[in-house]
């Protein structure tokens, strides 16, 4: 008795090849993003200067986000576990990026200056972000109605860094 | 009985969705058995059905894993395909549609594990959600 | 009379269920990046699930089998098995995003750890699938998430310069502050998002589970006319919204939260609790057809008996891979992989995948076997083909730019 797989072994063994190619697909799709998801060190100036870049405007993100949610918060645009949701996600995000820049090694005595700068701008933002999710949890209107002209004068001055290094 | 169809085992047999006689899916024609000896050309004798005879079909590994797993599920040695004579075929028509039920198909043991052991037990496995 | 109002009702829903979590994330963070650029890639994805649910729909309604069922009959045991896998692979992904994303909405309704919501969902989406019975459910979620209309009325309250937006959409341009790899990734994404790669499985289904005859393919084609692209305003909507709001403050869509901000500036409290509510609906809506489609499509392909219509004992493989799925995908979830960046590689893979899903239905549609006379016309080839070239590009493009722009974030 004989299988119909001789018949249509060529078939098959066709088949059975592109099976092979999703696997390589998805191995390839598996392993690019946890490439993306690499710090490499900064070996030059310029590349140095982008990834500062990158941070600070993670930061100035955060930052904005938080000054629309304080904003809604003492207008009473939205509600309290929301806004409070959002304020942590953006502490997150600004820790976040405040660490990954700290991880990267800057190359030369050049960017020591850039170092510094960027680190001083992205601990003012944590700071700042941190005091503003305080507030909301006490509901300090006060405070967070204080903290409006901070939050703002920060993003004139990370703006100010973006625009300057980009 | 209507004009005899002549069918190209192949293209028409090969992968339609079988169908018991109590009209239930009973799985698909994975593979096609002939008889070469003694005919100028070969002779279907048998559909055949069921993991194993899939396995065998898709080759390689995937094959090899795929018997192995069958085996273990059902707790033998050997992986033999359900085996189909032409004279259990009712209809062919977009699907098979057999003579015989699925218990006489020998199918349906996972499926009665599973309703058994679990399935069964949660509230509700016997209503359709109508 | 009837027959209207069952036609309202089916709009309604593919209004309502359109949007998933790849909606929200990939609309947002598009309009906040590039402002209207990208909105040429909402329309084509928008063009392109309708062509190809359509087809898909008209498939089943004619031939009376569920499109995996003809791709395996058509394809053979080994594409079959390609396809299969592809497929599922994606099902599996996508239905983690949207577990992920219903966890994220009631984080940001209760200020509880979304961690919290991941399981108890996942079992509520269970039980739903096991006794709802199937028209029920798709109008419930279908018509809750209609609620999501409200992105619209934001735009509209936020008084934006419709002529700026219109002019941003129809001369894309890429700002200073982001890259062109970045704008391309992020046009794969929107294409990703947009054309839902199980909604074809689901919705042919679908049509066999509600017994739909030649005479429903007049329903067929209005919900997926007219609905399909109502639903691509809602997500247009989200995009106006990033782009008039989040753009000028150069707020990033990081997290759930950042989307609906615009909402709460335009409309308060009420456009707020709208927004969650229809998201809320609209990613419940998802997650029920990731999570049937994962079941329909191996059952199909093995032959096994499928579908919500018969007793749940008459079908236990099917139920058991959708109660597989459900628990992997919520592990998934649970082991604090990122909620939205997850919603992200979910996209990036429907884009690898789907030319091999959507081919089998271009080809069945053409085939008088299955739909006899009613094949594909001229018009329907030529875009649908067209369509599909598009998909094949994007699914080469997808995994370089990944790479290149570090998952859209350089």
């Amino acid at each position: 008795m004989q299988r119909s797989r001789s018949l249509e072994g060529g078939r098959a063994r066709l088949q059975v090849l592109r099976g092979w190619k999703i696997r390589v697909a998805c191995a390839g799709l598996v392993s690019a993003s946890a490439l993306s998801a690499c710090i490499g060190p900064a070996t030059t100036f310029p590349v140095y200067e982008a990834k500062a870049v990158v941070s600070v405007e993670e930061a100035s993100s955060a930052v904005q986000t938080v000054r629309v949610a304080a904003s809604q918060a003492l207008a009473d645009r939205n509600f309290v576990p929301y806004l409070s949701e959002t304020m942590h996600d953006a502490e997150e995000d600004v820790t976040t990026a405040e660490g990954h820049f700290s991880s990267i090694q800057h190359p030369d005595a050049r960017s020591e200056a850039l170092r510094s700068q960027a680190k001083e701008l992205l601990t003012r933002a944590s700071d700042a972000v941190e005091r503003a999710r305080i507030a909301l949890r006490a509901s300090d209107a006060a405070a967070l109605s204080r903290l409006s002209p901070t939050l703002a004068d920060l993003v004139s001055a990370l703006n100010a860094f973006v625009n300057e290094h980009r | 009985m209507s004009e005899p169809r002549i069918l190209d085992a192949v293209q028409d047999l090969l992968d339609l969705t079988l169908s018991d006689k109590e009209e239930r899916p009973a799985g698909r024609v994975e593979d096609l058995e002939f008889d070469e000896s003694g005919h100028d050309r070969p002779v279907l004798t048998a559909l055949l059905s069921g993991t194993p005879a899939l396995a065998d079909r898709l080759d390689g590994r995937i094959g090899a894993w795929m018997k192995s797993v069958y085996r273990r599920l059902h707790d033998e040695k050997v992986a033999d395909p359900v085996r189909i004579e032409l004279g259990e075929i009712q209809n062919i028509n977009g699907r098979v549609d057999l003579r015989i039920g699925a218990e006489e198909l020998g199918i349906g043991r996972m499926d009665h594990w599973i309703v058994d052991t679990f399935l069964g037990r949660i509230p509700g496995a016997d209503h359709a959600p109508e | 009379m009837k027959r209207l109002l069952e036609i309202s009702l089916g709009v309604l829903t593919a209004i309502g269920a359109f949007v998933d979590v790849g909606d929200l994330v990939a609309s947002a963070e598009s309009g906040a990046r590039f402002r209207m650029a990208l909105a040429w890639a909402l329309v084509l994805g928008t063009i392109g699930i309708v062509l190809y649910a359509e087809m898909a729909g008209r498939i089943a309604t004619l031939s009376k089998r569920a499109t995996f069922d003809l791709v395996r009959e058509r394809m053979g045991a080994g594409l079959g098995m390609v396809t299969l896998v592809a497929s599922f692979l994606v099902n599996f992904l996508t239905l983690a995003a949207e577990l992920g994303g219903l966890a994220l909405v009631l984080a940001l309704a209760t200020s509880l750890n979304y961690l919290l919501w991941v399981i108890p969902f996942a079992a509520a989406l269970w039980i739903v699938i096991w006794r709802v019975k199937y028209s029920v459910m798709e109008k419930t979620v279908g018509l809750v998430g209609l609620a999501l209309l409200v992105v619209i009325v934001a735009v509209w309250r936020l008084g934006p310069d419709w002529s700026a937006l219109l002019h941003s959409a129809t001369h894309p341009v890429v700002p200073n502050s982001q890259t062109h790899a970045d704008y391309w990734y992020w046009a794969i994404s929107i294409l990703g998002a947009t054309i839902t790669v199980y909604e074809p499985f689901f919705y042919s289904s679908g049509a066999i589970e509600e017994k739909w005859g030649r005479n429903d393919l007049i329903v067929n084609r209005t919900n997926v006319y007219l609905g399909f692209p109502l639903g691509g305003i809602v997500s247009l909507a989200i995009m106006a919204l990033g782009a008039i709001f989040l753009f000028p403050r150069g707020i990033d869509v990081q997290h759930l939260s950042q989307s609906g901000l615009p909402v709460g500036a335009a409309l308060g409290r009420a456009g707020i609790a709208f927004f969650l509510v229809g998201a809320f609906a609209a990613i419940f809506a998802a997650s029920l057809e990731t999570a049937l489609s994962a079941g329909y499509i191996v059952a199909q392909y093995f032959g096994w008996p499928w579908g919500k219509m018969v007793k749940p004992k008459e079908a236990p493989r099917f139920h058991l891979v959708i109660i597989v799925t459900v628990i992997g995908a919520a592990l998934l979830v649970q082991s604090s992989i990122e909620p939205v960046k997850l919603t992200e590689y979910a996209i990036a893979l429907v884009a690898v995948a789907a030319p091999f899903t959507y081919l089998p239905i271009l080809l069945l549609a053409n085939d008088p076997r299955y739909v006899r006379t009613k094949v594909n016309s001229f018009l329907s080839n030529f875009l649908a083909t067209g369509f599909f070239a598009v998909l094949v590009v994007a699914s080469v493009a997808t995994i370089p730019l990944l790479i290149i722009t570090k998952g859209g974030s350089t």
